[in-house]
Order: C-alpha cells, then sequence, then structure tokens
C-alpha cells in the first residue's frame, strides 16, 4: 500500500505544473497520408527552432499546446516529405495535415526532429519498423514477415527454424503481448513458426516494447508488439497483391464515402497441396494428405465527425494439416487458428482530451481429429459405412475484452494517459472425445474442465518533459484476476498418482483470486543533442502460462490460466542504455543491458505427456520455479541513403531454478544464448533494382540429451545430463534478395522478388535425437546420434502487383 | 506470364522438396563422461525367493558387445546381497537362472509372503546400499480366455474387479509353453492403475504374447521377422489354437508403480524431442558421494493359466506353470 501512495503522489507532482501556466492554446488534429487518407501512427509535430513537440497516437490524432504566438510547426513521419505550416497561435486551432509519401527513401525526407526520436524520447528498449523496411528484406519462400524482421532485433530472438514463438530477453514465448489492432494474438504463426500471421499488406505499423513497458499495456510479463492495420484508402480503389511459389495474396481497398469511410481487405493462402496433388497417383498418401494456411484480415472505418470515429476490424486465419488415406484406414485432421473482431469508437472530447472505447472478442482453438477408419471394400459402390473409431481433441481460449483508455496532452511537455480494461477469459484445456461409429462414448473421454476468468486492469501514466534534458515516464498498472467456477479441482495423492477428492465450485463461485500493483519508469537525460543516457524499471503480472510439454513451440502447447494451483507470472526488468547519433544522424546507435527476474515460471514434470491431463487438472502436472536473465544488447543502424541497415548484437544469459530438477541448481533455459548477431543490408542499385541480405548467427539452443545407460528388467535406460546441459551446433544463414521493379504505368505498379533463404545451405539444427540399433550378441549394437535440420537452401519467387 | 510463373513456381516448389527430404545427417555427439554407479534390478514374489541381477552402468556411447556387457555384471566376489524380512536375514546365492545373464543372487531362506516389507542390503566395494519394499495382498484372477481375431489368431483377455475406495496398483505378466520361466511384461506400458476406475471391473484385451525386454542382449525377433513384420504380426503378437497360456496379476505398492511409470516415460520420452526426459526413479539408497540406480520391488502375484484347445475350447490348467 505504501508503494500504492509514493506512486500516488509523484503522479500528482507531475500533473500539477499544468495549472500554473499562462495563457496557452492548443493545435491538435489528425495527421494522415496524402494519397492514401490513413493515419500516420507516431507521426512528429515539432516547434521549428525549438525542442518543444508532440507525436501522433495510436489513432493519428495529436495535440500541442503552446503559448500565444507565431510558429513554423513541422510534420514529419519516416518515409514522408515533411511538412512546415506558419500559424498564428491566438486561438485553439483543429489542423488536420496530409503528408505525402517519398518515392526513395533519401536523406532529404527525414527531417532531424524525426532522426532524434530514439535519442530525445524517454521511451527505451522500443524498436519500431516501417512495414516499408521490412518489404525490403529477404522473405521466406517469397513470403514478407513482420514478425521475423522484428527478429533481428537485438535482445529479440527466434528459436530457430520450426519454432512458433520468439523470446524478448530472455522471457518465454508466452511473455510476449502480441496485439493486432489491440486484438491479443494467442498464436501468431503459421505453420510452426514458418510464417507470421500478419500479412504485410494489411499492416500499417508497428512497435515492441522489449522493456519500460508503458502502463496501458499489461498482463504479460516480457514485452508487447503492437501491430496496427490498415485503415483503407479514403481516397481510391486499389487493389494489390502477389502471387509467389507456395502461396498467393491479395488486397482490396477503398472509400465507401469518399473522405469519410473505407475499408480494406486482405487475404491470403498456400497452395503446396493443391500444386502437389495433380502430379500423384489417386492412391497416393500425398493426394490425401496436405497442408495449407489461410487467413483474412477486414477492416472498416467511419469518420462520423472531426470528434468521432468508428473502426470494425476482424482477422481470421487457420492452418490446416490432413494425413492418412482410405487405403491406410487413417484419417488425420489438424486444424488450428486464431479469430478476432474489434469495435473501436475514438471520441475527442477536447482538443486535450483524446477517448478511445474497445470492444473485442478474440478466439484461439486447436483440434485433433484421428479417425479409424473400418477397412473399406474397395469395390463396394457405398463406403458409408467406412467410419471406424475416432479421437477428437480440442483446446482453446476465448476472450472478452472492454477497453476504455483516455489520453490527456496536458501539455506540450506533458501526456498523460489512463484507462481500465476489463476481459473476461475462457480457457478449454485438452478435451478429448472419442466415438465409435455415430456413437460418443462415456464421460470417461470427456473432460470439460474449462477455466473461466475475470481479468482487470486499471492504469494511469504520465510521460513528462523536465526540461530540455530531462525527461521522465512514471506509470502505476493495478491489475486483478479472479477464477470462476464451474470448476472441478481433482485432489491428488502424494505420490501424484491417484485423485483422492475433488472441490466442485459452482457458477460464478471464486476459486482463486489474485492482485498486483506493477510499477512502470523511464528517464532520459540529453549528454549532447546526439547523444543520451536512460534507465527504465517495469514491473509485470501476468495471469496465464503456456505450458510446453516440448523442447519447441508448437502449436500442442497449452494456454492455461491462473488457479489456485498456478501462481501469476511476476516478472521484473532494469535495463540502463547509451544512445547515440553520428554523422548528421545518418547513423544511430545504443547499448543496452538489462537484468531480468522472473517468478512463478512452469514446467511440465519430469517425462509429462499429452494426455496426462485427461479427467484431470493440467496444472496437476505442472512443477513451479523462477528464472533470471541478463544481457546487454548493441545496435548500430545506417538509416538513410542507397544504403540502409542494421547490426544487432546480444550477449545474453538466461537461468531457470526449479527445486524438482537437478535438485534446485540454476539451469540454462532452453532458449538461453550467448550470442546472437544480425546483419540487414539493403542496397538501391538503380532505381528499379533493389538488393538486400540478411545474415544472422546464433548460439545453439540447448537440449537435455542422455549420457550413460543401464540394463534393468533386461532392457536398458537411459540417464540424463543436467537438465538442458547439452548446447546444439551454432545457427547461422545467410538470405538473399533482389527485388526488380517493372516500368510503371499509369494507375499500375508491379514487381518480382526472387529470394534465396539459407543460401549456403547450412545445416542448421532443429532437433537432435540419439537411439541404439542392433544387439549385444552378434556385436551390432550401437548407439547414434542424428541432427534433424529441416530448411535447406530456399529460392522463392513472387510477382507482386498494386493498381 | 503467369503461366511461366506458374511453372518456375512448380520447380522452385518440388526442388524445395528434394532438398527437404534430405536433412538428417549422423553426428559426433561429445557428452562429459559419466562415472558408473551400480544398478539394481531386484524383485521378491508373493510365494517366491528374492531374486537379484547387479550390474554397472556405462557411458551412453559405449561400445558394446557380449564380452563388456558381462563385464558390466557384478558377481558374488564383488558384492554380497542380503534380504530381511524383518526377522530373518538371507545372503543371496550367486545362482544360475534361466535367463540372461543366466546367473544372479538368489534367495533360499525364505519365500515373499504377503503384506510383508522386505529390506535389502547390498555391500559392494566396501559401500552398503539399502532398499525396501512391500508385497501388497493380491488380487484375484476372474476370468482368463481368449478373444480370436480370426480363425487361427487370438488375444488374451484378462479380468479382476478393483478394490473401492483403495488405491491399487497392478502389472501384468504373460508367458506360454515355449517361453522360458520368465513371464513377459504384457505390453510395453504393464503397469495399470485405477485411477480413473476405482472400485470397476478391470478388464484387458490386448493380453499377448508379450514383449522381451531382453532385446538388448538376445533379440527377441529375428531379423527376418523385422523385415516381414506387418505379415507376421499375428505370429509374433497372438497366441494360437494348442497353445497354453499363462497370466500373472501382480499388486505392486505405489512406489513401485512410480518405478515403473517413470520407465514407462522414460522408453517413451527415449529420443523424442517433443517431450521433456523422464528420468526413471529408483528406490534404491546409495550412500553419501555415490549414485544408485534401479529398484527393488515385491510383487504380490496371482496366476490363471488356460489350455486354448480350440476357438470354441478353452480349458483352465490352474496357477503357474
Amino acid at each position: 500500500m505504501k508503494r500504492v501512495c509514493v506512486y500516488c503522489i509523484l503522479l500528482a507532482i507531475m500533473m500539477l505544473p499544468q495549472f500554473a501556466f499562462a495563457q496557452k492554446y492548443t493545435i491538435s488534429g489528425y495527421i494522415k497520408d496524402k494519397a492514401t487518407g490513413e493515419d500516420l501512427i507516431g507521426a512528429n509535430v515539432m516547434v521549428a527552432g525549438q525542442t518543444i513537440g508532440t507525436s501522433a497516437n495510436g489513432y493519428g490524432f495529436y495535440s500541442l499546446t503552446l503559448p500565444s504566438g507565431k510558429y513554423d510547426i513541422i510534420y514529419s513521419f519516416i518515409g514522408y516529405k515533411d511538412d512546415t505550416l506558419h500559424i498564428n497561435l491566438n486561438a485553439d486551432k483543429t489542423l488536420t495535415v496530409h503528408l505525402s509519401a517519398a518515392a526513395i527513401m533519401t536523406q532529404e525526407v527525414v527531417v532531424s526532429a524525426e532522426r532524434k526520436a530514439n535519442v530525445q524520447s524517454s521511451q527505451m528498449s522500443v524498436v519500431r519498423l516501417p512495414v516499408e523496411t521490412v518489404k525490403t528484406l529477404p522473405a521466406f519462400m517469397g513470403e514478407v514477415d513482420v514478425l521475423k524482421t522484428i527478429q533481428l532485433m537485438p535482445g529479440v530472438q527466434s528459436a530457430g527454424d520450426g519454432n512458433a514463438g520468439f523470446y524478448v530477453r530472455g522471457g518465454g514465448p508466452d511473455q510476449n503481448l502480441i496485439l493486432l489492432d489491440e486484438a491479443t494474438v494467442y498464436n501468431a504463426s503459421h505453420l510452426f513458426g514458418f510464417f507470421s500471421v500478419f500479412n504485410a499488406d494489411a499492416v500499417k505499423d508497428m512497435e515492441m516494447f522489449k522493456g519500460g513497458m508503458p502502463a496501458e499495456y499489461g498482463g504479460r510479463i516480457s514485452s508487447v508488439l503492437n501491430i496496427s492495420m490498415k485503415n483503407g484508402n479514403m481516397k481510391e480503389y486499389h487493389l494489390e497483391g502477389g502471387i509467389g511459389s507456395v502461396s498467393s495474396r491479395f488486397t482490396v481497398q477503398g472509400p465507401i464515402v469518399k473522405d469519410k469511410a473505407s475499408f480494406i481487405v486482405s487475404a491470403r493462402r498456400t497452395y503446396i497441396d493443391a500444386l502437389i496433388r495433380p502430379f500423384t497417383k489417386k492412391t497416393s498418401l500425398l493426394r490425401t494428405s496436405g497442408y495449407y494456411f489461410f487467413d483474412i484480415n477486414a477492416k472498416a472505418n467511419w469518420i462520423i465527425n472531426d470528434n468521432n470515429r468508428l473502426y470494425l476490424s476482424g482477422y481470421y486465419g487457420y492452418d490446416k494439416f490432413r494425413f492418412g488415406s482410405k487405403e491406410m484406414g487413417l484419417n488425420m485432421n489438424m486444424p488450428w487458428g486464431n479469430g478476432f473482431v474489434t469495435l473501436r469508437y475514438n471520441h475527442v472530447f477536447n482538443n486535450k482530451f483524446f477517448s478511445n472505447t474497445s470492444l473485442i472478442w478474440s478466439n484461439y482453438k486447436f483440434n485433433t481429429s484421428v479417425e479409424m477408419l473400418t477397412m473399406v471394400d474397395e469395390n463396394a459402390e457405398n463406403n458409408e459405412n467406412a467410419s471406424g473409431f475416432a479421437i477428437k481433441q480440442k483446446s482453446g481460449i476465448n476472450d472478452w475484452n472492454l477497453k476504455q483508455d483516455f489520453t490527456w496532452l496536458a501539455g506540450p511537455k506533458n501526456t498523460v494517459k489512463f484507462g481500465v480494461q476489463y476481459t473476461h477469459h475462457k480457457f478449454t484445456p485438452n478435451t478429448l472425445a472419442a466415438e465409435i461409429s455415430d456413437t460418443t462414448l462415456g464421460s470417461d473421454f470427456s473432460n470439460n474442465n474449462n477455466q473461466f476468468a475475470h481479468e482487470v486492469g486499471i492504469y494511469i501514466g504520465d510521460d513528462f518533459k523536465i526540461n530540455d534534458r530531462f525527461t521522465l515516464y512514471i506509470g502505476v498498472r493495478n491489475s486483478y484476476f479472479v477464477q470462476v467456477g464451474p470448476f472441478t479441482r481433482y485432489i491428488k495423492d502424494e505420490l501424484h498418482q491417484n485423485t483422492i477428492d475433488e472441490i466442485r465450485y459452482k457458477d460464478n463461485q471464486p476459486v482463486a483470486f489474485y492482485w498486483d500493483i506493477e510499477p512502470r519508469a523511464s528517464f532520459k537525460v540529453s549528454l549532447t543533442e546526439n547523444s543520451s543516457i536512460k534507465a527504465s524499471y517495469m514491473r509485470n503480472s501476468q495471469y496465464i502460462h503456456l505450458a510446453s510439454i516440448s523442447a519447441t513451440t508448437l502449436p500442442i502447447d497449452l494456454w492455461v490460466a491462473c488457479s489456485d494451483v498456478v501462481k501469476p507470472q511476476k516478472g521484473s526488468q532494469y535495463a540502463l542504455g547509451y544512445f547515440q547519433n553520428l554523422f548528421n544522424d545518418k547513423f544511430e546507435g545504443s547499448i543496452e543491458v538489462y537484468y531480468k527476474t522472473l517468478k512463478n515460471q512452469i514446467e511440465y514434470m519430469d517425462g509429462a505427456l499429452p494426455g496426462d491431463d485427461i479427467s484431470d487438472n493440467a496444472d496437476n502436472y505442472f512443477i513451479f520455479g523462477k528464472g533470471y536473465s541478463y544481457g546487454v544488447e548493441f545496435f548500430f543502424k545506417k538509416r538513410v541513403g542507397l544504403f540502409t541497415g542494421w547490426i544487432g548484437y546480444t550477449w545474453s544469459k538466461t537461468n531457470k531454478i526449479f527445486d524438482e530438477i537437478d535438485n534446485g541448481e540454476p539451469f540454462p533455459a532452453k532458449y538461453d544464448r550467448r550470442h546472437d548477431l544480425s546483419v540487414t543490408a539493403t542496397y538501391q542499385i538503380t532505381e528499379r533494382l533493389t538488393a538486400s541480405a540478411v545474415f544472422v548467427y546464433a548460439t545453439g539452443n540447448t537440449t537435455t540429451l542422455p549420457v550413460a545407460s543401464y540394463m534393468i528388467d533386461g532392457d536398458y535406460v537411459n540417464v540424463y545430463g543436467s537438465r538442458n546441459s547439452y548446447r546444439m551446433p551454432a545457427y547461422h544463414r545467410l538470405d538473399l534478395s533482389v527485388t526488380y521493379d517493372i516500368k510503371t504505368k499509369k494507375n499500375w505498379e508491379s514487381s518480382f522478388n526472387f529470394s534465396i533463404y539459407n543460401v549456403y545451405n547450412h545445416k542448421n539444427p532443429y532437433f537432435i535425437y540419439v537411439y541404439n540399433t542392433g544387439n549385444v550378441k552378434d556385436g551390432t549394437y550401437k548407439t547414434v546420434a542424428k541432427q534433424l535440420s529441416i530448411i535447406p537452401i530456399l529460392p522463392a519467387i513472387t510477382w507482386n502487383f498494386k493498381f | 506470364m503467369r503461366e511461366n510463373l506458374l511453372k518456375i513456381s512448380i520447380i522452385v516448389v518440388l526442388l524445395s522438396l528434394v532438398a527437404i527430404s534430405s536433412c538428417i545427417k549422423d553426428i559426433t555427439l561429445d557428452l562429459p563422461q559419466s562415472e558408473p554407479c551400480l544398478v539394481v534390478d531386484g524383485y521378491v514374489d508373493f510365494d517366491d525367493y528374492p531374486v537379484v541381477f547387479l550390474s554397472k552402468s556405462t557411458a551412453y556411447f559405449q561400445e558394446l558387445d557380449s564380452n563388456a556387457v558381462n563385464d558390466l555384471q557384478i558377481n558374488d566376489t564383488k558384492a554380497t546381497v542380503i534380504v530381511s524380512d524383518g526377522s530373518i536375514s538371507d545372503t543371496l546365492q550367486y545362482l544360475p537362472i534361466q535367463r540372461w545373464p543366466y546367473k544372479c543372487f538368489m534367495g533360499t531362506k525364505f519365500k515373499g509372503e504377503l503384506n510383508h516389507r522386505y529390506d535389502l542390503k547390498i555391500l559392494y566395494e566396501g559401500k552398503t546400499y539399502t532398499s525396501s519394499t512391500y508385497i501388497p495382498d493380491t488380487i484375484k484372477i476372474d476370468t482368463v480366455f481368449p478373444t480370436f481375431m480370426s480363425d487361427s489368431f487370438a488375444v488374451m483377455r484378462i479380468n479382476w474387479r478393483d478394490p473401492k475406495y483403495q488405491s491399487n496398483y497392478y502389472t501384468i505378466h504373460v508367458k506360454n509353453q515355449f517361453q522360458p520361466m520368465y513371464y513377459r511384461p504384457y505390453a510395453l506400458n504393464h503397469i495399470v492403475s485405477d485411477k480413473l476406475a476405482d472400485g470397476e471391473e478391470m478388464s484387458f484385451a490386448m493380453v499377448v504374447k508379450g514383449l522381451e525386454r531382453n532385446a538388448y542382449y538376445d533379440n527377441f525377433f529375428t531379423q527376418e521377422e523385422r523385415d516381414s513384420f506387418i505379415n507376421k504380426l499375428g505370429d509374433i503378437f497372438c497366441f494360437r489354437e494348442g497353445d497354453s497360456v499363462s497370466l500373472k496379476l501382480s499388486t505392486i505398492d505405489n512406489v513401485s508403480y512410480n518405478i515403473w511409470e517413470s520407465w514407462y516415460r522414460n522408453y517413451l520420452t527415449d529420443g523424442n524431442p517433443f517431450t521433456n526426459p523422464a528420468t526413471v526413479k529408483t528406490n534404491i539408497i546409495a550412500p553419501d558421494g555415490q549414485d544408485a540406480k534401479g529398484f527393488w520391488i515385491g510383487y504380490g502375484c496371482n496366476y490363471r493359466s488356460v489350455y486354448l484347445y480350440s476357438k470354441d475350447s478353452v480349458v483352465p490348467i490352474g496357477g503357474k506353470f
């Protein structure tokens, strides 16, 4: 409680100065793209010759309060020509500004105000990547991927090929809050991480907080990746897309009512399955088996008037894997995916007070069905009776979320954000049903032990510029979580084998209740105009966990909520950084160090197997521990000119401590990584020809391998080394791509992108496995170690068009 | 243009598939050396003498042939094994047995009794290793009968009634007249708990010929059998008319069940990168600074045997044979 009081007093002191100033006026409005009418999130507004300024919020709204007088106001944004307006400020003004996109991102179009943002803002550990940058880099199978590009930044690491999750500063993949138009995305990838669910054609902007998370974000302890979808062109209709070797995508956008309402619909599908089918025999397994993913993004928005705006956005995507054939007597289907719908309402109360109300429904599900067909008489005309035994499995999450956010642009030096968020969760742990012909088997197989929970977050944060040198952000978030019935708790015996008792909770009866105060703070000191030191602290609570039974991140991983057994994850992070711009802001560099502690981490028990939780609580199979991570990140970027690119390097160490593992000794996390290097380079060879390259190097992932064996009951048994004590070979690869813009006609643009993934065909380890063959008697017994690599050199070609 | 693109795409996809199919390679692992430790494989059946095999563990990538494996065995010149039922202590004799490695430490003074605890003491290299186990009350097999899958092949079904309001743990073993004295685990996972069916009628239909875990030394299947595995599935796993079949249902205590379950989990997670590895639990207590593996388990055995005279005629032939 004492901590709460201290924070409230600090916040109150920071807000006080507003009331002490003399007569001032406010300029407010939206900053938009001239050609499309899209809001420019994060665009800068600066007073020429001064260091006073602001930036547009997540909806393109800005507000700048200044003493009365004459000003030159510069509006700027990455990739756009800046616009300077001369303003005689003697009354409040509403000014919506339209910026023109620059053809090439050259030096001239980025004003110094924009270029200094990384040095001058109080925020540290933040990554902003324009989608245009993402699109210039080599893409896996030609599919531009915002998530993969984020993983090239220091402190953000991929777990390697075929892993869906990403890891931020030693945090697990469940500790990243991934938002697409404010809706939580639980599963951010297709095909075990080879593709992300974010269609780059539909994405407008993305930013990631690796640390120093502002108070408006909560519920995750490591990072926030906030992705905004495009609103749709307000001026004219456009169709764009790409036809690639494994997938194609199409986007259509345009005005519903010109300058008032617009829409965008973007869809993708892979078609390896459809391409292969014509080349296979009728009886081939390849014909009846296959994989594809499909996703669609859709959004509409309506500017009711200057002060009111409505957005409706949605996403639906799924992966579907099918295996088996009638001849095999087996039919396995595995669909999984996400969907959400977001309704948002922006209201400008006055030129300093902005509000957003969001109602969000989001859903994630993972299903598997395996049908064993009874042997079919091939000559029979009617094989309707072919169904035999079927097992169906389901798991998922369903959320309803209501948010009310306010932004009070109290002054050019002070922005206050506050609000409240409510989420209703429904978690479906692994649910099994078995069917014989059309009869569903009894309750022994079904387990509808859903978890229902309410989560509330209340926050306030203030970004306050003390003077030209010092800027302070301070915020606090108060989170509550309550799990409610219906719910059945199965009590296990001391050996964890048998259920000896059950506790049944009625509808809405509280099962577990948790709350926390989560302080957040960042501080910046400018050393010179081009350099600064920043420090940040954040403490977060997370009320959901992702239980991963495997060494890799797969869709079979189970989302579980906190319960009477599972406590909330808690993370604290301290970070310190030095930021420097060089050569007239052509280059930027930074060094950040961090230390992070993680509490109430979960792991499956030794040797837990999928299906253990049937007729049981999944959390009865967890063990609990803690972890810590520390590291240093170097980042150096050339951001303007014909040659652009960056180098990111991270040195880090992440350990976990569980009483049940290795007698409570610290062991490396599976994503513990000593060295992580990413180099990207893009060179504009001619006006039409662009070449780019990406190189990554990462210390190998850890794994647990047997170190000894012994014989018992006539068979041998493995003795494992300490957890994650073996490190796989390092991961490295080089990707290249070339984009050629075909001569553009009026209203028609097209380009070819040719890319090669893993150019030198390095066999990066996906996993290592060991086994033995032969027998001792004839001297053929031996133990073998194998390494599986999944992505060799992969060329891809994509034709992109826009008209 | 699109047609060309489609052709190029197909070529690219096919090339990719070819490339993907060749991504497994042999590697050499540099694993830390582990010290060999004592391994105990001991049991005491109801109405039978205690049996203990002793050996040493070996480095994972150690090359093994008959000589090397024999060298891992610990005989009576290196160790002394004593079993006590609380009143009598029996120093086990190193005697021949009808199973590889054809010699073991065997009791001569007393046989296992129901609801009795048995303590094990091993003196090895000047150090004392101990353990203790319990033979729970036996549960009677209700019926044993075959289910014919075809005219010639049958699997066995075993039924018994699980006592209600108590946790019960079982193992099922099986043998036929051609097999040596040893009852084989009826399947890979030969343990049963009443976790999901307390007090219910227990019925297991997949009691087939049994798995020979001895494959480590003396392969149960010949190479030909492996090659034509599917064709010979019936022959390998199923019983035929004319077979005599004996089933052994044993009760074990929860410690023993936990050990066997960890053994089973170790088997399933062995080499499986999609799970956490499972360590096989042990109830052998090693002296400070030493490690020991293995187990000492008491079985409350109950036997039922039948003769499959024909598909329609099954003749009970009593208990153990």
